[in-house]
């Protein structure tokens, strides 16, 4: 019996009337309007901002979506670029909504699935993450055996041997790379102090999917969406806390309203347990840093405030706000695939987020999504900075 | 992970078969000498070579982004799009331009409800947004020198830092400031400070011909001292020109001083006669002390302040018929508030009628949407929500007197429910939003009223068009002028050359210098080209 | 010139709207011993004006404008017509309700101040105007007082002549009858800005709808002495950046008294300070009172002092009329005005290039003035050279110098004339001058208007 997320499903000609009504009133390649306090930082959408032509921004992208509707225009290498080229951070449809109610990231995430199925997308610089999820299940291509290393000597249960209260998701890039696992452990630590039954599935985790949707895989990303519920709700957990926000973004979105766990961020866990005193940060950690909200974290999921009471707990430390914060957050430059298939602007879009954190003199921007600590601490080296990227329970772990 | 099922085809596929689709052919002339194709090829080989081939493109996943705008008019897509870098890059296009024959349309930041960035006839869709830096702000003299990417948003934030303020118009704080400055700039401090050309100090502008050109001090390599001279004051040419006599590359505007404090005063009039407040807004006006006026109808300001369309509907009927909007400045707290009230009792003097809504009670209610009226007038968002009622809307913008414009306002408000076939999709009395800004002490004023429509439904579409046609020209009728020179919109309509001077005799002389004028620095037809050169006649009936 | 000329000029306007001969140039210039070719022609109404200018081009003849009172000695040895709008002095309306006056090219501030008296009106007052007539003052830039507050353009709408016989017609006229809009923006690029400040190469106005401004509830004279000018222009910055005033002006001494008049000169420059900044603010009277001690307090914050009221009195009584180049000519015989436009901040190197270069040839001391424009945004700058008719070679020496100095530095030297006229175009880039011909071409293409009056080869 097929799952009822494979029934009804969206398509491009659904949002018709979202690409068809768009003003042209370009609120979309900006913060919100009201809200800058330096002329510098007004722009907010990096692919418009690096390549400029009109089709990098929403609007732009918006007629595409209607000139292929319209069948004035057949899909091109440029076509692919400009579609590709979006981090989907959403910062777009965030300014766009409450003024036109229309859907512009939706209609560019429709556009890829469309590109898919017609067989124009994604990119070839994206056939290597999906080969690797086709024969590795992760994105990196990395043995599954060794998915669940990152945790040994943490005392976390085998949650696909036993019971757990909570199962702890760490993700592809948590698990695999060396120099975001430190960060893992230290939020695993962080949730076991808080006194939550933690487990994890280790080798026999898998990829979210969360790549393939936002390369517009669907098809794909659902065969992983649904082998996941199935050995999810095999561990008994009532919640699912993913470390990582494109993780947290599929699992409430997509998997949320099919799975019986309810999905939550590890920041939403962790503030809750400081609210109850489950935690307390008694050790000074001095130093001025400057939370960066990831997109599926912040706009996708709403989730502002705790990383921030987080920070604030911890006694020492001074948290200042970048310029472009909360809802007008700039994409660190990995979103949607972008930073993937094009390295170089990702690392581009990276150095600017790393100049705001120099103009309000930060030492470290902080953060808790894996993409954005790795294509942020590629911007700051590649721009020489002294500023540092630190995962948020990396800093909490020093102070308890 | 093996995929589960197979790949099928989209439901989007089939259901476009299923459709009746018209493909739009994209063919924008026939027998021209312009934009010819290997002309075109050649153009776009010189552009990659001057610009970089990354900042040029002939693709049409490119160009369609050029095709549309607010406005009704059917998609045109340029041939070639490219961003020059600087001035000299952009009268290197104009150069090849020239050389191929292939024409240029300029786009500043591509808000336009008019058409006014959509190249007629294809050709190179000049995109300048790369040249967007602040190149000078003096908070002490109050100047800001800025390049055509920059948007009031941008300007505005640093202004407001430097205890400044720039006169931004009533639209998207993301449109440029340049491109406005070259069409209307309708704003409410028009009244005390003025608007458009009254903001222009100098200007570096390219003509089509590729000449550079310099006016105002810059000319002669003085300091942008507030003055246009020395000598012919030639720094708005660009204004109303939609391109078509070149490229402004800088421009230097005046910034405002922002007072320190400020003081609201909202008067509320409910009845339907504008009598009173026509006086209230010539006494408000003459007494040049509020540094913001305005006046809206429901109809108007009633999108502003909700959050989608159900909302908006439900609004109008309980917000108060008329409002005017007055800010005052002082120096001190005292000095705003006496302005204040000195106005209060004017108004109060004029009618009984009048009644205040209380600054603190509507700032509350702002405040908890996150709003304050300062910040709403000077970086507008809100605007565009005009739009969200069915997705576009014209703009009908007439100028005069305001004793006038309430007799114009009336006729307008008749003409616009009486159609041929009246039925229920005829505009209501009451649907049209309105406002009346009056500009310079109010000796004249600007009524603007706004039709909205569904782009993408052709039966709504035919409806508004007529009836804004209808509204305007009645208006026109009882002597109000279109509030923005239309001149280049309409020369080379058919027979425009013969019937404008007959109906306008004023005119005449102005068209006749202009088209020579057009002529001597555009000599192959280039830039924007709407009206050949041997007919006189638009090749294709454009009437934005 | 041939007789006919004059007998038909004389079908056109009259036989006493002609004059040739030395009384063409009568009272212009004095033309004693002089002969010339130019007739003087004083049509009464625009109609009669584009009579006269088609007259002109059936017979190729060069037509001139009187734009100065005094007019250049070069003009005596110029051939065509002189048009003198002195009869087009007619008042047509003066609406005080939309605050704009309709005027003819003649009208002078002398003879619209009684009109704009019943009406409860007044129009900002030029503070050194070359000829009298309003509209002239106005399209040519003169700086005005209560340039502060109050943009540039006093002038809405113009008729001007062209030299076809065609007229001119300016902003919303052009597409809207009179009584309505009546603004300034041409129906699309503007061209009629061309026309300021232009010697009339490209038309000759004959026609004007003026701003005119309500007359308040109460007005307030202050005058305030300073003993430095950098603490007299800080003050009257703050004051213009806080819109506290409707007039503004700061001046040495020896300008206002010499301003003041022959009888009252010398009593005035004994007793006044160093610098001294006058000010009008007016509107309702609590709001008046409330500007004023907020003015006195700015000043006193700088060094300022509030001047006794006769002293004010005798200032304040400068205001409300419009200022003549030639009112400064009492102290030494003629004046020769330095002027241009700078920032605040250099407002003291402005006038020390007037100072200085009428010192070093041994001239009066100069007379010093300057007035705020755009909120205080950029200043007016003057410094009046004073001298004899023996001293006029001296007085040119230092004038050309004075202006060389402030041309160097960059300051915005507007609407030049003559040998200024060269000066300040020869650093013009070759581009603005083409423009500036180009439209000549098209308004003019005989170039029988005003020849060589703003450039030589224009």
């Amino acid at each position: 019996m097929k799952r009822k997320m494979t029934a009804l499903r969206e398509v491009l000609s659904d949002f018709r009337s979202d690409f068809s009504l768009c003003g042209k009133c370009k609120l979309c390649q900006a913060v919100h309007v009201q809200e800058v306090d330096y002329g510098r930082f007004w722009r907010n959408c990096p692919s418009g901002t690096r390549f400029r032509f009109e089709a990098y921004y929403a609007s732009g992208k918006l007629e595409m979506a209607r000139a292929l509707d319209l069948q004035e225009i057949e899909p091109t290498p440029a076509m692919r670029h400009a579609l590709y080229a979006c981090m989907l951070c959403g910062s777009c449809q965030e300014q766009c909504y409450p003024v036109k109610q229309i859907f512009p990231m939706r209609v560019f995430e429709l556009l890829r699935e469309q590109a898919v199925r017609d067989g124009w997308g994604p990119l070839e610089e994206h056939d290597q993450a999906v080969t690797n999820l086709e024969e590795a299940d992760n994105i990196l291509g990395k043995p599954q055996a060794e998915r669940g290393a990152w945790a040994e000597g943490l005392g976390l249960k085998d949650a696909s041997q036993e019971k757990v209260g909570a199962l702890l998701f760490a993700g592809c890039h948590y698990s695999f790379k060396p120099e975001l696992q430190e960060a893992a452990r230290s939020a695993a630590r962080v949730l076991k102090a808080a006194g939550l039954d933690l487990g994890i599935l280790g080798s026999e985790e898998l990829c979210c999917g969360a790549p393939l949707l936002e390369l517009g895989d669907r098809d794909f990303f659902e065969t992983f969406g649904l082998e996941n519920i199935k050995r999810f709700e095999a561990t008994g957990a009532e919640t699912l806390i993913s470390l990582c926000p494109h993780c947290s973004w599929v699992f409430a979105e997509e998997y949320g309203p099919e799975m019986a766990l309810r999905p939550r961020h590890a920041v939403q866990v962790v503030a809750e347990a400081l609210k109850k005193k489950q935690l307390q940060p008694g050790k000074e950690v001095k130093m001025k840093v400057a939370w960066h909200d990831p997109c599926r974290l912040g706009r996708r999921l709403g989730v502002y405030d705790q990383p921030r009471r987080i920070l604030s707990s911890i006694p020492g430390l001074e948290l200042v706000e970048l310029p472009r914060n909360r809802h007008n957050s700039l994409c660190c430059g990995n979103g949607g695939m972008a930073g993937y298939a094009f390295p170089d602007f990702g690392e581009w879009t990276a150095k600017e987020r790393v100049y705001e954190a120099e103009f309000v003199e930060a030492d470290a921007i902080v953060t808790s999504c894996p993409w954005c600590e790795e294509m942020l601490r590629k911007g700051a080296e590649a721009k020489g900075s002294r500023v540092e990227v630190e995962n948020v329970f990396s800093l909490l772990e020093r102070s308890l | 992970m093996q995929r589960s099922g197979t790949a099928r085809r989209s439901r989007y596929r089939e259901d476009f078969a299923r459709r009746r689709v018209i493909r739009r052919p994209l063919v924008h002339e026939y027998q021209s000498d312009h934009n010819l194709p290997d002309k075109l090829e050649e153009a776009r080989q010189l552009l990659q070579e001057a610009l970089g081939s990354e900042w040029v493109s002939d693709d049409p996943a490119i160009a369609c982004g050029y095709a549309r705008d607010q406005s009704y008019i059917p998609g045109t897509y340029p041939h070639i799009v490219c961003l020059p870098a600087s001035t000299e890059e952009v009268a290197e296009v104009y150069r090849i331009a020239n050389r191929c024959k292939v024409d240029v349309m300029p786009f500043g930041t591509g808000i336009s409800t008019v058409g006014a960035t959509i190249p007629m006839f294809g050709g190179i869709e000049c995109d300048l947004r790369r040249m967007d830096r602040i190149l000078d702000i003096d908070e002490r003299n109050m100047y800001a020198r800025i390049q055509p990417g920059v948007n009031y948003c941008e300007l505005q934030v640093e202004a407001q830092r430097r205890g400044l303020r720039v006169a931004n118009p009533s639209t998207s704080a993301t449109a440029g400031v340049i491109s406005n400055l070259a069409c209307c700039n309708i704003n409410s401090l028009a009244c005390k400070f003025g608007f458009g050309m009254d903001n222009v100090i100098d200007v570096l502008m390219v003509l089509p011909t590729g000449e550079i050109v310099e006016a105002g001090p810059r000319s002669c390599g003085m300091l942008p001292a507030h003055l246009p001279g020395p000598g012919p004051d030639m720094t708005n040419l660009f204004r109303y020109a939609t391109g078509t006599m070149g490229i402004v590359t800088e421009l230097t505007l005046r910034l405002y001083p922002e007072p320190e404090h400020h003081a609201y005063l909202y008067p509320i009039y409910e009845e339907s006669d504008m009598g009173p407040v026509i006086e209230a807004l010539y006494a408000i006006a003459r007494d040049n002390l509020a540094i913001e006026l305005l006046q809206t109808q429901n109809t108007f300001f009633g999108p502003f302040i909700v959050n989608d369309n159900r909302q908006a509907e439900s609004v109008v009927p309980v917000m108060p018929r008329n409002i005017i909007l007055s800010v005052f400045g002082g120096a001190s707290e005292e000095e705003a508030s006496l302005k204040a009230e000195l106005t209060r009792r004017l108004i109060s003097g004029i009618s009984d009628r009048f009644d205040f809504l209380e600054p603190d009670t509507l700032h509350a209610m702002m405040e908890e949407a996150g709003l304050h009226p300062l910040v709403i007038l000077k970086y507008m968002r809100e605007t565009v929500r005009v739009q969200r009622v069915k997705g576009s809307f014209l703009i009908g913008a007439l100028m005069d007197r305001l004793d006038n414009l309430a007799l114009v306002e009336e006729a307008m408000r008749i003409a616009t429910t009486r159609q041929a076939g009246t039925n229920d999709d005829v505009i209501k009395p009451d649907e049209p939003g309105l406002y009346f800004q009056p500009y310079h002490m109010g000796r004249v004023a600007y009524l603007e009223f706004d039709l909205y429509a569904n782009q993408s439904d052709p039966d709504d579409l035919i409806n508004m068009l007529f009836t804004y046609f209808r509204a305007v020209l009645t208006g026109m009728r009882e002597g109000a002028i279109f509030a923005a020179g239309i001149v280049p919109m309409v020369k080379g309509l058919p027979m425009s050359d013969m019937m404008f001077p007959v109906a306008y005799p004023g005119l005449s002389v102005y068209m006749d210098t202009l088209t020579e004028l057009k002529k001597a620095i555009d000599p192959n037809n280039i830039s924007n080209r709407r009206w050949d050169y041997h007919t006189g006649t638009m090749p294709k009936v454009m009437l934005f | 010139m041939d007789a006919t000329v004059t007998r038909e000029l004389s079908d056109i306007v009259g036989a006493e709207g002609v004059r040739s001969g030395a009384a063409a140039l009568e009272p212009y210039l004095d033309a004693r011993g002089l002969s010339t070719e130019l007739v003087r022609v004083l049509p009464r109404d625009t109609d009669q004006a584009l009579e006269v200018m088609e007259f002109a081009a059936s017979r190729k003849l060069e037509v001139f404008s009187v734009r100065t009172r005094y007019l250049p000695k070069g003009l005596v040895k110029r051939r065509g017509l002189l048009i003198d709008p002195a009869r087009m002095d007619y008042i047509k309306n003066v609406d005080g309700r939309n605050m704009m006056a309709y005027i003819g090219a003649g009208v002078t501030f002398e003879k619209l101040q009684p009109h704009l008296d019943k009406a409860g009106m007044k129009v900002l007052m030029p503070a050194c105007a070359e000829s009298p007539y309003v509209v002239r003052s106005y399209i040519d830039r003169d700086i005005l007082l209560g340039s502060t507050a109050n943009r540039a353009y006093q002038l809405s709408i113009f008729h001007a002549l062209l030299a076809d016989g065609r007229l001119w017609v300016s902003g919303s006229q052009q597409m809207a009858e009179e009584g309505h809009a009546d603004f300034r923006e041409d129906q699309g690029p503007q061209i009629s800005p061309f026309f300021g400040a232009s010697e009339d190469i490209y038309g000759i106005p004959v026609y004007g709808v003026i701003y005119v401004y309500p007359v308040r509830e109460e007005r307030r004279v202050l005058a305030f002495g300073f003993n430095e000018l950098e603490r007299a222009v800080g003050f009257a910055y703050k004051v213009c950046r806080e819109d506290h005033c409707f007039e503004i002006a700061g001046a040495d001494a020896r300008f206002w008294s010499v301003m003041a008049g022959p009888d009252k000169a010398e009593g005035l420059y004994s007793a006044l300070p160093p610098w001294t900044v006058l000010l009008s603010i007016e509107h309702h009277r609590e709001l008046v009172e409330m500007q004023a001690d907020l003015v006195a307090r700015d000043a006193s914050d700088l060094g300022g002092k509030s001047l006794s009221d006769d002293l004010t009195s005798a200032l304040g009584s400068l205001l409300g009329r419009p200022w003549y180049r030639w009112d400064r000519d009492h102290l030494r015989g003629a004046t020769l005005p330095v002027d241009c436009y700078t920032f605040s901040e250099q407002v003291p190197e402005a006038l020390s290039a007037g100072t200085q270069a009428a010192e070093a040839e041994g001239l009066a001391p100069a007379g010093n003035l300057f007035i705020p424009v755009y909120f205080g945004g950029a200043f007016y700058c003057e410094s009046d050279l004073y001298h004899a008719a023996e001293e006029s070679e001296k007085a040119r020496e230092a004038w050309r110098v004075a202006y060389r100095s402030i041309l160097e530095r960059d300051f915005l030297v507007d609407r030049p004339r003559g040998e200024l006229a060269s000066m300040v175009f020869s650093r013009a880039k070759p581009s603005f001058l083409e423009m500036i011909k180009r439209v000549k071409r098209i308004l003019d293409p005989d170039g029988r208007l005003n020849p060589g009056q703003l450039l030589e080869e224009v």
